[in-house]
């Protein structure tokens, strides 16, 4: 698993970028509620901004990350839908949100994504959300804006996500 | 309000049956299992701009209801309790059930958390990418 800071360590990067990648916005180490434990549900996106919404919201809970992961390993592990895919792009996986995390191939600090995501014309986004009323607001809005990443955002979104950062 | 009192935001309802509404939407931050009980909804001041939305809610309309969870569903099944930040539908019966609409928050009075709410308890909004 990367920290985020250059290419992942187990998967060529033209795999990652030509598959499906799962996003998921947390907080680090989260293992997740017992409930989605106990059901072995996990719910991730296929949009970077979407993810990005929750890991800000997670921001008050601890360090706000957002995980990707290879969508490969999950297909025969599709989940059933829930209430308001369509407008978080979801793909509930079953598997514990602790495997999940555990399967991630890099982890994001959730400013890296803000940042990328602002560099696409995503912004200005939010640093912080009072909690879930206001994501859920946020969710509803920008999904009533179309603001969700096309294939192409998507695809550039990943590649600047695994440019190596040169800080001084 | 604080994140981390009962709550569970209603993004739409189905039609009372029986006495009974089915609300769908998000829960807080606190686990909402069966036969949960909430005596109050509110209205919160709509915020837009991003440096707004750290900040706490405003209620703008709160009344008194009186009802109880006595289902819940999330991806097509029934469960025992609604995790934290989790989507799903609660099915709710008592008085003040006809008032709610989306945009309504349920909660409870005056609640001051007496248990550890997340993260040390292990129990915070799902999150996810959702």
């Amino acid at each position: 698993m990367s920290d985020g800071t250059g290419s992942p360590p187990h998967e060529p990067k033209t795999a990652i970028l030509s598959g499906v990648i799962l996003y998921r916005g947390t907080k680090l180490g989260w293992r997740g509620n017992p409930i989605a434990q106990k059901a072995r549900i996990t719910c991730t996106t296929t949009d970077p901004f979407v993810a990005t919404l929750f890991a800000i919201e997670c921001r008050n809970h601890g360090a706000a990350v957002v995980l990707l992961a290879s969508h490969g390993p999950f297909e025969r592990l599709i989940g059933p839908p829930n209430w308001f895919d369509l407008i978080e792009s979801s793909v509930n996986v079953l598997v514990t949100p602790q495997e999940f995390a555990e399967s991630a191939f890099m982890i994001v600090e959730l400013d890296r994504s803000i940042t990328i995501l602002e560099k696409l014309g995503f912004g200005p986004l939010p640093r912080r959300m009072n909690g879930n009323e206001m994501l859920q607001s946020e969710l509803d809005e920008t999904h009533r804006l179309g603001l969700r990443l096309t294939l192409e955002q998507i695809d550039e979104f990943n590649q600047l996500i695994l440019e190596p950062r040169h800080e001084n | 309000m604080k994140t981390d009192q009962v709550e569970f935001i209603v993004v739409g309802t189905a039609p009372e049956e029986m006495g009974r509404i089915t609300v769908i939407g998000r829960n807080g931050n606190r686990l909402i299992p069966l036969n949960e009980t909430f005596d109050a909804m509110v209205r919160h001041r709509r915020r837009r701009i991003p440096e707004e939305l750290g900040a706490e809610p405003v209620v703008e309309e709160e009344r008194t209801i009186d009802v109880r969870v006595v289902a819940i569903h999330a991806y097509e099944r029934s469960l025992e309790a609604l995790g934290q930040g989790m989507t799903g539908s609660l099915s709710l019966e008592g008085q003040g059930v006809r008032w709610l609409t989306a945009g309504w928050v349920l909660t409870k009075r005056n609640e001051s958390p007496d248990v550890p709410v997340h993260p040390s308890e292990a129990t915070t909004a799902q999150s996810a990418g959702s």
